[in-house]
């Protein structure tokens, strides 16, 4: 067990220097920031001046391999634009964009088991085609426009809860059910499915013949196994939600590091870019540890093929 | 071909299991909501292709003084504009139309090119195993950690905003997951008897790959390209809404969706058209895939 | 087993939970910022007034907010502490500091903590500050005397050192400041800035510069001791200055707070806290200032201006900005290298219709200038016969009578490149340009790009397509706004250089008579009208949201002045 957290954590970092590095690449494609910071007024040595004092006119590799240097001490440099610490910029705007996250996260998880249950067990009825036809719905709008709509319905003429901004747990509640509401859909599709297949197998039969009661043989034989996918399937999803927090950032006004990144690719800082993408990344390398051990533990196969 | 590898392939053919179309379709008439969501794909794709034929006015044409029109049947409305126009007067029926195109063509072809890249790459990482699949996957691992659409924003910035580079975006962020099933496919195919057998009888690796193992993710693969297709027509909507969608002129539907909003508390129409028809087909690509999951997948059979 | 599914769904709850509440705990130091969002716990339903987009007239016999005293819980008897006034804007300030940035998220911030010698009044003309009294006993000297007993909010004095150290600040390239060149411009001479006393300036430029008041109308004044003794990252986020204001909060993304400083030198404003709030999405903003949760909202869209005005509580203040838009034609490219090509292009656009139709204000701009003194200078009208008449006259012809013009035998083919939600309806504009263009035989597609790419393509090697829209918005001096055409504007991206206009601006650069720059101003007008190097659009008109309980009338400049803002009676 020891050696497989090693060896996952070892990739993580394999994960995570993969990331910089495509990161990197990529901005530096993009161009460099020189001609978006400098104005009418600068002269053609100032412009010279800059890109030398910003470093931008070294080799890309040397440049590379300097920003790698620091970031292992912590160091992502300073914003271009301004002077504040790459690093800390995105750290201040973390907790928002965790809070979103993980609110959602827990959102269409715990909405998505109910409904699972319900359209497996009671197959081919219509509570299974009334929650699926719910599900499939829910992953057939935009995210952008159940915003919205959310907003003029709750916000604007029920006037239930806030319209924006972050604050009380109000103000979380519009933002998380927007973001969460495409996974809800995918994992209540996904526990129906995997449900299905476990009340197919022998030892569910087996548990049948025993005259356990159905419910028994669903929650405690069927159910247990069939949330281990989803279980992995909800830690990959945090990347498709830290991705989407961008969107719902923007129109809730959410103040999370999703925004900052965005501005800071159109901006080309490079520095907060890396700093915020690295952060993303690792938060989801984390977590996916953690899932993978959380089903190493709990699925007896997993544990036996690890060690 | 040799006739001795025919015949290899004949005998091991007839040991993995196999099932007829004539049962698919008997499948599809009995379930109501797979019937319903095929009906949508194919008239959704029928517009799509015929949109030129049908199109009552040229999508593109810009008329400011013929903005925001409403339907026929609403007072003001006239049988120019059927579905009303937009807030540049653009015909909203003709754009719906070639935007069925668009939005059809952004969807599938992202999802062959994802489906392609990620076939190959699973099958290959699977098949060899050893470092070819360690490599393989940290990329896999790389890209899953990456948010989708920061890399699309990247990809946007490096590359400018155009349908071709819109597919593309959407290619590299989706080929991850055919590339691990496929991969975790062939790992357990790869100790079946009959791919056994093959290797027994002295069939090359890449002839194995080819004609005995990738046969049999087809379905899985199938179904995950179905939902592909749908979640990239979202996916366009949403980078619509961030500006990265497709160019101006081009109609699709995430795009009408996502520049109706500067409008919504004037006209409802040039939303609730794209809307419904991104909801209906996205709803009705997703009841077919489930339906041919639970059709393809043989656990799940049990009637 | 059983223990085991337990331990599935516990963990699976733990980890989401903790996770989701965890960061909530670190938030930094927000003590629920309720009064950001203003009124969130009552939604008295007498104060929802159907915000319908069609509110039936009769229907809306909803009270106002404020009155219905029999009914309202709330003690409004006596101001015993002010409401904070929300402003709402597009996006948060990307620093406090002056010196880093010229955009306006970060000037109608600052500008009210770091006054300056001079400011622009309501009136756009420069009127006096932190400045007392100007002599200039000759064209190359400046004297700024200053006023005695400024405090910083850190208890400093102001004094000519502050001046003296702010303008040398503004030139260190340690924070490449946007105004450094503004300062290069004027001649200053750095080494000889002469503090006699405490409360005297005096600037010495190598060459007569007109501008000098306009110029640092930019230049905030900052405490050298606080410059000393801060970090970068506090100069960033807790500017010290003179003004009336202090940023006592500053959450990134979030909301900036200000609250009014009770020693403040100079006449006290009204409104004691103001709560800046950013919000990208317009239509966010919008739902907010139809809820009643702001004062003022930035950027309301032209098209929900009837929805606001239809709302009670709220209501549409408009101003006719300083921002020009434009789509610059490159004059190097053939054909537009004729002039009569452009003056084409600007008879074939039908400016009026986009005016009337897509943003139901506004007028044509006729000239590039934004001088106080209207110009005689007649705007393009929307006349296509002309524009087909100038274009076959210069040759661009529809030979072979496919609806599409040719020149030298190839049929024209040309991209506007615009940015998309930068300016009022940007893309939309191009859009129906191109549209206009499209119909006198110039097939003509728009396409929208990211600000950065744009600014990419315009800096160094210009390689814009021959038509693109852009905005410009310094200046009411009618200098500055002309600069934007001389052939050496850094971001000279149609490559005009016409040898009477740079004649004229090179004179008038160095002129001090206010009447005769009043003529050469207007002669710069006519020349740019003619050569053509841009299709003038319009100055854009700003759309702001206001509540009915705050009084404020809009500037044209895009500054809010706070401190002359009212709580409606």
């Amino acid at each position: 067990m020891v050696t497989y957290i090693i060896r996952r954590l070892l990739q993580g970092i394999v994960v995570l220097f993969g990331i910089s590095f495509v990161s990197f690449g990529a901005m530096f494609l993009a161009g460099d920031p020189t001609n978006l910071m400098i104005n009418e007024t600068w002269t053609q040595d100032q412009i010279d001046d800059f890109r030398h004092r910003m470093g931008f006119d070294r080799p890309w590799p040397v440049q590379y391999v300097d920003f790698l240097s620091n970031a292992v001490r912590g160091d992502f440099g300073t914003s271009i634009r301004t002077t504040d610490p790459a690093f800390s910029l995105v750290i201040e705007r973390m907790p928002a964009t965790l809070q979103l996250t993980f609110a959602s996260l827990l959102f269409s998880t715990l909405g998505a088991i109910p409904l699972g249950i319900i359209s497996a067990v009671k197959r081919n009825t219509l509570p299974d085609y009334l929650s699926m036809s719910f599900a499939i719905l829910g992953q057939a709008v935009p995210l952008f426009w159940l915003g919205i709509l959310m907003i003029q319905l709750f916000g604007l003429q029920l006037r239930w809860l806030p319209i924006s901004g972050r604050g009380t747990i109000k103000h979380l509640i519009m933002p998380a059910i927007a973001l969460g509401t495409f996974s809800l859909a995918a994992n209540a599709r996904l526990i129906r499915s995997s449900l299905l297949e476990a009340l197919g197998q022998a030892y569910v039969v087996t548990a049948r013949s025993k005259g356990l009661a159905e419910r028994v043989v669903v929650i405690r034989h069927a159910l247990r196994n069939a949330l281990i996918p989803v279980v992995v399937i909800v830690g990959l999803q945090l990347g498709t939600l830290l991705g989407g927090a961008i969107i719902t950032e923007t129109i809730f006004a959410w103040p999370g590091v999703g925004r900052l990144t965005v501005n800071s690719i159109y901006n080309r800082d490079f520095p907060v870019v890396q700093a915020s993408v690295t952060l993303l990344a690792s938060i989801f390398v984390v977590t996916n540890i953690g899932v993978d051990i959380i089903c190493a533990y709990l699925d007896p196969r997993i544990r036996l093929a690890v060690d | 071909m040799t006739e001795r590898e025919d015949a290899q392939d004949s005998i091991l053919h007839a040991i993995q299991p196999r099932r007829g179309r004539a049962l698919l379709v008997r499948s599809l008439l009995k379930s109501k909501l797979a019937l319903i969501g095929m009906v949508i794909i194919v008239l959704a794709a029928a517009t799509a292709l015929t949109a030129p034929l049908l199109a009552p006015a040229d999508p593109s044409r810009v008329a400011v003084a013929e903005r925001l029109r409403p339907p026929m049947w609403q007072e003001g409305g006239t049988s120019d504009n059927i579905l009303g126009t937009d807030s540049l007067g653009r015909d909203i029926l003709s754009r719906m139309m070639y935007g069925a195109r668009v939005s059809l063509l952004v969807g599938c072809v992202s999802v062959f090119l994802a489906g392609l890249i990620g076939v190959s790459l699973g099958l290959v990482a699977g098949y060899l195993g050893g470092w070819p699949d360690t490599v393989l996957m940290r990329i896999a691992d790389i890209q899953m950690a990456f948010p989708f659409i920061l890399l699309a924003i990247t990809l946007m910035a490096v590359l400018g905003s155009s349908l071709g580079n819109i597919i593309i975006t959407l290619a590299i962020t989706g080929w991850v997951s055919y590339a691990r099933m496929v991969r975790g496919q062939v790992l357990s195919l790869r100790e079946k008897e009959f791919v056994d057998a093959a290797r027994c009888v002295g069939v090359p690796r890449l002839r194995i790959m080819w004609r005995h193992i990738l046969p049999n993710t087809i379905s899985p693969i199938i179904v995950l390209a179905s939902f592909g297709v749908s979640a990239a027509i979202v996916a366009e909507a949403g980078l619509s809404f961030l500006g990265l969608g497709v160019p101006l002129s081009v109609p699709s539907w995430g795009a009408m969706l996502s520049q109706a909003r500067e409008v919504q508390s004037k006209a409802w129409w040039p939303a609730v058209f794209p809307g419904l028809a991104i909801t209906a087909t996205v709803f009705g690509i997703n009841v077919v895939g489930d339906w041919l999951r639970d059709v393809l997948d043989p656990h799940l059979r049990k009637d | 087993m059983k223990k085991q599914l337990g331990r599935v769904t516990v963990s699976l709850l733990l980890l989401a939970m903790v996770l989701a509440l965890l960061p909530g705990c670190g938030t930094p130091a927000t003590p629920a910022p309720e009064p950001t969002v203003a009124p969130t716990e009552p939604p008295a339903p007498e104060d929802t007034p159907v915000p319908e987009a069609t509110p039936a007239p009769e229907a809306t016999a909803a009270p106002e907010p404020t009155p219905a005293p029999e009914a309202t819980p709330v003690p409004t008897e006596e101001p015993v502490e002010q409401e904070p006034l929300v402003i709402v804007i597009g996006v948060d300030p990307i620093t406090l500091n002056g010196l880093q940035s010229r955009a306006r998220t970060t000037g109608n911030i600052i500008w009210h903590v770091n006054e300056r010698l001079v400011a622009r009044g309501s009136d756009m003309k420069m009127a006096l500050l932190l400045a007392e009294s100007i002599e200039q006993p000759d064209d190359l000297t400046w004297v700024f005397n200053l006023h005695e007993g400024v405090m910083f909010s850190n208890g400093e004095e102001f004094t000519s050192a502050d001046v003296k150290f702010t303008l040398e600040q503004t030139v260190d390239p340690k924070w490449n400041s946007p105004y450094a060149g503004a300062i290069a411009d004027l001649t200053i001479d750095m080494d000889n800035i002469e503090t006699p006393d405490d409360y005297t300036v005096i600037l010495h430029t190598e060459e007569a510069a007109p501008l000098m008041l306009e110029q640092l109308d930019f230049i905030g004044m900052y405490s050298e001791k606080y410059f000393s003794e801060a970090s970068d990252a506090e100069i960033s986020q807790q500017p010290v200055g003179t003004g009336p204001y202090v940023v006592t909060e500053w959450v990134k993304d979030d909301h900036i707070t200000l609250e009014l400083r009770d020693d403040y030198w100079g006449t006290m404003p009204e409104i004691e806290t103001i709560v800046v709030r950013p919000i990208p999405d317009a239509q966010t903003r919008l739902a907010e200032l139809l809820a009643g949760n702001a004062g003022i909202v930035l950027n309301i869209s032209p098209d929900d201006t009837e929805r606001v005005d239809a709302t009670e509580g709220v209501h549409m203040a408009t101003v006719n900005g300083g921002r020009e838009i434009f789509i610059g034609i490159r004059t190097n490219i053939e054909p537009f290298t004729d002039v009569r090509v452009r003056q084409a292009l600007n008879y074939a656009t039908n400016v009026e219709a986009i005016l009337d139709n897509l943003l139901g204000v506004g007028e044509r701009m006729a000239t590039g200038s934004n001088y106080p003194v209207p110009s005689p200078v007649e705007a393009y009208t929307y006349d296509p016969q002309k524009a087909a008449d100038l274009l076959d006259e210069v040759g661009v012809v529809d030979s072979d009578g496919d609806g599409v013009r040719e020149w030298n035998g190839v049929p024209l083919s040309v991209e506007i490149a615009s940015p998309n939600g930068r300016y009022v309806k940007d893309a939309e504009i191009a859009q129906a340009v191109a549209g206009d263009l499209t119909a006198i035989g110039i097939p003509t597609e728009a396409k929208a790009y990211e600000w950065s790419v744009l600014a990419d393509m315009a800096m160094g090697e210009n390689t814009l397509p021959a038509l693109h829209l852009f905005g410009f918005g310094t200046g009411f001096s009618g200098q500055l706004e002309h600069w934007f055409m001389t052939k050496d504007f850094p971001m000279n991206t149609t490559s005009w250089d016409d040898p009477e206009f740079e004649t004229v601006y090179a004179e008038l650069k160095s002129t001090i008579d206010t009447d005769t720059r009043t003529g050469m101003i207007h002669e710069l007008d006519q020349i740019a009208h003619d050569g053509a190097p841009w299709i003038f659009i319009w100055k854009q008109v700003d759309f702001y949201g206001v509540s009915d309980g705050v009084e404020f009338t809009p500037r044209a400049d895009e500054i809010i002045p706070y401190a002359e803002l009212h709580w409606a009676e």
